[in-house]
Order: structure tokens, then C-alpha cells, then sequence
């Protein structure tokens, strides 16, 4: 349970743009930094809003956005100097979940070849058995293996997703990272989708990357949490930790700022002025200073480094002890 | 308690293949001069078809709204003309969409498109209308307002453009707003913000606010009463705290039970199995009967009686009062 499965080490995704003239180019600094290990069967949340880059961080890791600099550590390989083909092998091991289900799926093809397409790039099993092992997955996820003719649009947002879930799990993964797999479905089908997720993670030994921006949802599926803001992470702690006792002031926000089903609940709302800052020119000092309530002169100064506040709950900012 | 709106028997239908199919399916309800009456309810229960049916704004080629009043102080809406419906919308109603990416037009600056709306309603001249609006764009709080008039609406992120959809909304200070969906496309810290400032614009004025919104915590903070929709029906209709207090039907129970709270345990998540049926397709008896755990036979056959048990607290459900522990 203990060992670690993936390590990133001072991981940064940076995308070169267009920038006012043509020799001073821009660059959007999309991953900044991360480091982070995620321990073997656990669920690691990834919260933010959006364009904090929690998106490329999980593509980096999976292989789908470049790497800058830094270095991503899975089951024991270095990927920056594993050789290519023995690669994309360990990559086999990590699969990855989507936001859109309307959009990650092919139109023109049906279910089954959805699911089987990756035993048929792999030139894995006789055509009988991918069918019988199609079906399988479907089983597994909850679609009736009768529904393998289908087409993508004649499933509902809530079925798209489970055949995506599905596909993940075609080659046995051992990391699954979930872009926000609930974030475009309706409170119920989230509700059956994230008891799947749950489910499948015991059945099959799964560890999880869980990215998304809804905070109860993250806080409900994972074990340790990670917020992150304008590509690097400000605060890493167990899931109970972060939402009892938060230590950053963008994390504490994030809180406030979520809906509370209850209406006699009273809240202490902390409304943040405007929006996540342009990426391509970063604030100075800590990136959250703009934004940030109790900002200081040394915020703007000095960019705050991660350390640890308890035993496994990490934090950077200068005055996290004092607010 | 003067009634803003009262709507009665409201029926709209689309043509799907060649038959008429009912998303909104006789609809009754009422909005009292200045509350929040938030419509929830999954996608495809008609909150949206309802709402636009208010507006008068479904299209003829698709749909219509085949029967039933809306009337608005008194006036049935229905019975008015384009034109006359045309000087009611943005006036005495208006309303703001969920996508403010696509709900603004990409061709036309912000400020044309406010002062566009003022020009349409009111006999002033541009230079006031422009005035109005850039006014309008400082108390919905959008930074430097003059530059923003003249901003396309590209250049302004999701925020700032629900903040614009808003200016317009509000300019010529409607009695009724209806808001659908109006925060689910932004971040929840840009969703704090946008409530803070429906609520502060309501409170500084007698408008009644529709809150169309598939997220219960907003309609905690938000709203005084509750309508839930379901299958083109009203299911349940209550005062807010009756409702997350001692919810009576039975799609209200699962949807509240649904919610992920942030201070609850790691138990499994109650699901409402199944979905919603398409319009088309609707079954027999209470539509919510494939997916109620407490289903019985007559609920297959019987549509169920609309039971009234207190001031606004109405519930349609067959069954004797169903115990949720």
C-alpha cells in the first residue's frame, strides 16, 4: 500500500506563444514546477480552477503534453530516460479518463471497436476472444454487452463516460488519471458514476489521479489532495486535512466558495476579487498576491517555497502559520 | 404578496416524427413580487423549455406552446402579439443563458450590444444609452467600463462575459428575471462572485429572480422557495427549508441524497438509478416510476394526485407520506 507508484519531480510544461514582436516570443508557463509522489492504491485530487494547469499536468504525466524540464517517475522508470519503445510499453500502465464525453469518443465507430481498439493495435487476442473481453469491460462498467453495435450518439452523457471508463480499463492499468470524468453530467448519473469509480478501484487495484474543480466531489473520492494554482501546487494534504483545517488562503477560498446545501447554514464567505491572472506574464513574488485577502509586502517580494506545516501537510506561503 | 407571474396549465410541445411530444406537460405556478423562486430538476425535465415558453421564445418551427396562461400582472402573455411580446422581453422579463460564450454576439462590441437593447426599449439618444450602459456595466462590477464598452466579447473571460449578459439583463430594471443556469459554465470562485452580485442587484431593487439550477447548494443560498421539475411536471414545490428539511417526493429525497456534501464521510453515494426518459418516451403513470425505489403497482397505472400540505408545500405522489430514514 505504501510504496510509491509515481513520483514527479519538479515537473514543467511550458508552451511557447506568439508573442508582440516576433523575436520576443512568450511563453505560458502551464505546469510550473510540480513535484508530487502518489502512493500505490490511492486517489490523489487534483483542484483548481481552470487554466491552473492541473489538465496539462496530468497530460505531461501521461504522455499526451511535452515536458519542459523535470522528471516523471513511474513504478520505479524514469520516463525522461527510458528509451521510446519501452515507453509507450509503461505507458500502457496509465490511462486516462476525459471531461467531454461527447467529444473523446469517434463518431464513426461502434462501441465495440471503441473498447477492443487497443487489443487490435496491440495485436492482442484472436477476434473471437477481444469480443468475449469487450464484452467483459462492458460488464464491468455497467452497459449491457447487448449494446456493443452502438454508436457513441446513442448513448447519454452518463453511458459515454462509462465506455470511456471502460476503455481505460481495457489493458489493466495501474494508474488511471480522471480529467473531470463528472463535471459535464447531471448531480445523479455523477452520483452512479463516482460509485464506479469507487467500486472498479477495489475490484482491480486502481490508483487514481482525480482532477477536477468541484471541491466536494474531489474531497468525497480522494485519499490526499493537491491545490493548485497557475501551474504549481500550494498546498498538498489528506482530503479531511485540506477541508477541516487549510492552511493556504486560495485553498480556504476555494471552500468558502462552494454552495452549501443546507439552508440554514451561515457562512463566512471569502469572495475573491477577479480572475486567475494571464499565465503568460505571472505576478511577481507569490502568484496568488492579487488575489490574495491577506497579501503582504513580502508576497510580492518573494516567491513563497512548499514546506511542511504537520506531519504530511504541505504548504507554500510566507504567513500560512499566522492567518 | 402581490403575484408577479402566474403561470397556469402551461403545455409545450415539439413535433418528433410527425408527433406531438410533451416537454412541458401542464405546468402551474406562481411568482410573488420579489423572490427567488429557484426551478430544479435534471437535464431534460423541461426547466429550460419552461423558461423559454415564459419568454415566448420557442421557436415556431419546433415547438409550441399549445395551452395554458401566463400571465404576467394580469396580462396573458400568450395572447400577445410579436411585436407586443418583443417590447415585454428585455422590459418587463428578460433572462440570462448558461453558455455567456455563445449567448453574446462575437461580431458587435459589448457596449453596442447593451446600448442596442436600451435603443430598442426606451426613446433616447445614443450618447444616453451609451451612458446607461457603461453605468450598467460599473454596478454589475466590471473593471474600467469605458474600455470594456468597446471590447468585443472575446477578449473578456467567462466571468466578465456573465457580468456583461447581466448589465444587459438588468438595464432596464425588469420586474422578472429568469436566470438558467447561470453559473455552471464558471469556476465556483467566479460563481461566488456572480451570486454575490445577483443578490446584491436584487436586493437593490423589487425584482423577482427564477433561478433555473441543477445545483442544490445554490439554491440553498439563493432561493426562498423551490419548484422541481421532473419529466415536464412539477414533482414537488416548497419553501426552501422545507424542503432540504423534510422533502416529501421521492425525486426530491434522491436528488438531495445525491450531493457529495464536503463535510460529510466517505459512505457510497445514494444514486437515482436510470435517467430521465426521453420526452418522446415517457411511461405510463408517474414518469418517475422506472427509477423510484419506493415504486408500487398503482404508480405504474395512476397518474399521481397533486397533494397540497401547507403554504406553498405541494408534492405529487401516489403514496401515503413515504419515511426516507
Amino acid at each position: 500500500m505504501n510504496e510509491i507508484l509515481l513520483s514527479v519531480r519538479d515537473l514543467k510544461t511550458h508552451f511557447p506563444i506568439k508573442g508582440d514582436t516576433p523575436f520576443r516570443k512568450k511563453i505560458i508557463k502551464a505546469v510550473d514546477g510540480v513535484s508530487f509522489d502518489l502512493l500505490n492504491g490511492e486517489t490523489y485530487g487534483l483542484v483548481g480552477e481552470s487554466g491552473c494547469g492541473k489538465t496539462t499536468l496530468g497530460k505531461a504525466i501521461i504522455g499526451l503534453a511535452p515536458i519542459t524540464s523535470g522528471e516523471v517517475v513511474f513504478n520505479g522508470q524514469n520516463f525522461s530516460t527510458l528509451p521510446k519503445n519501452r515507453l509507450r510499453e509503461t505507458r500502457f500502465d496509465m490511462q486516462m479518463i476525459f471531461q467531454d464525453p461527447y467529444a473523446c469518443l469517434d463518431p464513426r465507430m461502434n462501441v465495440e471497436r471503441i473498447i477492443g481498439e487497443i487489443f487490435r493495435i496491440r495485436g492482442m487476442f484472436s477476434s473471437t476472444e477481444r469480443k468475449k473481453r469487450v464484452y467483459e469491460l462492458m460488464e464491468i462498467v455497467g452497459l449491457s454487452s447487448k449494446q456493443a453495435g452502438r454508436f457513441p450518439h446513442e448513448f447519454s452523457g452518463g453511458q459515454r463516460q462509462r465506455i470511456g471508463i471502460a476503455r481505460a480499463l481495457a489493458l489493466n492499468p495501474k494508474l488511471v488519471i480522471c480529467d473531470e470524468p463528472v463535471s459535464a453530467l447531471d448531480m445523479s448519473v455523477q452520483a452512479q458514476i463516482l460509485n464506479l469509480l469507487v467500486d472498479l478501484k477495489k475490484q482491480f487495484g486502481l490508483t487514481y489521479i482525480f482532477i477536477a474543480h468541484g471541491l466536494p466531489v474531489v474531497k468525497y473520492i480522494s485519499d490526499r489532495i493537491g491545490v493548485m494554482y497557475l501551474g504549481k501546487l500550494v498546498e498538498i494534504s489528506l482530503a479531511d486535512k485540506i477541508y477541516n483545517s487549510p492552511r493556504h488562503p486560495y485553498t480556504k477560498t476555494l471552500i468558502s466558495a462552494v454552495p452549501v446545501p443546507d439552508p440554514d447554514f451561515q457562512k463566512k464567505e471569502i469572495i475573491l476579487e477577479g480572475d486567475v491572472p494571464n499565465p503568460a506574464n505571472l505576478p511577481s513574488g507569490c502568484r496568488f498576491h492579487t488575489r490574495c485577502p491577506y497579501k503582504r509586502d513580502l508576497c510580492v517580494e518573494m516567491e513563497p517555497v512548499m514546506t511542511e506545516d504537520s506531519p504530511g501537510h504541505f504548504v507554500a506561503c510566507h504567513f500560512s502559520g499566522q492567518l | 404578496m402581490d403575484k408577479l407571474i402566474e403561470v397556469k396549465n402551461l403545455r409545450t410541445s415539439f413535433k418528433i416524427s410527425g408527433k406531438p411530444a410533451y416537454a412541458v406537460e401542464g405546468v402551474d405556478f406562481e411568482v410573488i413580487k420579489g423572490e427567488t423562486v429557484a426551478v430544479v430538476g435534471e437535464s431534460g425535465c423541461g426547466k429550460s423549455v419552461m423558461a423559454l415558453s415564459i419568454m415566448g421564445l420557442i421557436n415556431s418551427s419546433l415547438g409550441t406552446v399549445e395551452s395554458g396562461e401566463i400571465l404576467l400582472n394580469g396580462e396573458d402573455l400568450l395572447k400577445k402579439s410579436a411585436q407586443e411580446m418583443q417590447k415585454i422581453r428585455g422590459k418587463e422579463i428578460s433572462m440570462i443563458f448558461q453558455e455567456p460564450m455563445t449567448s453574446l454576439n462575437p461580431v458587435y462590441t459589448c457596449g453596442w450590444q447593451i446600448c442596442e437593447l436600451i435603443l430598442a426599449h426606451e426613446n433616447i439618444s445614443r450618447k444616453q444609452a451609451r451612458e446607461k450602459a457603461t453605468n450598467m456595466l460599473r454596478i454589475v462590477g466590471v473593471p474600467m467600463p469605458e474600455q470594456r464598452m468597446d471590447e468585443y466579447p472575446h477578449k473578456l473571460s467567462g466571468g466578465l462575459r456573465q457580468r456583461v449578459m447581466i448589465a444587459m439583463a438588468m438595464a432596464l430594471k425588469p420586474q422578472l428575471l429568469i436566470a438558467d443556469e447561470p453559473t455552471t459554465a464558471l469556476d465556483v470562485t467566479i460563481q461566488a462572485q456572480i451570486l454575490e452580485l445577483m443578490r446584491k442587484l436584487k436586493a437593490d431593487t423589487d425584482m423577482s429572480l427564477m433561478l433555473i439550477t441543477h445545483d442544490l447548494g445554490i439554491v440553498a443560498e439563493m432561493a426562498q422557495r423551490v419548484i422541481v421539475m421532473y419529466s415536464g411536471k412539477i414533482v414537488e414545490e416548497a419553501p426552501v427549508r422545507d424542503l432540504f428539511k423534510k422533502p416529501r417526493h421521492p425525486y426530491t429525497f434522491g436528488l438531495l441524497q445525491a450531493i457529495p456534501k464536503l463535510d460529510s464521510s466517505r459512505e457510497r453515494l445514494y444514486s437515482i438509478k436510470g435517467m430521465v426518459a426521453p420526452i418522446n418516451e415517457k411511461p405510463t403513470g408517474c414518469h418517475f416510476h422506472p427509477r423510484c425505489p419506493f415504486v408500487e403497482e398503482r404508480c405504474l397505472t395512476e397518474a399521481p394526485p397533486m397533494k397540497v400540505i401547507g403554504k406553498f408545500h405541494r408534492y405529487a405522489c401516489i403514496k401515503e407520506e413515504i419515511n426516507y430514514e
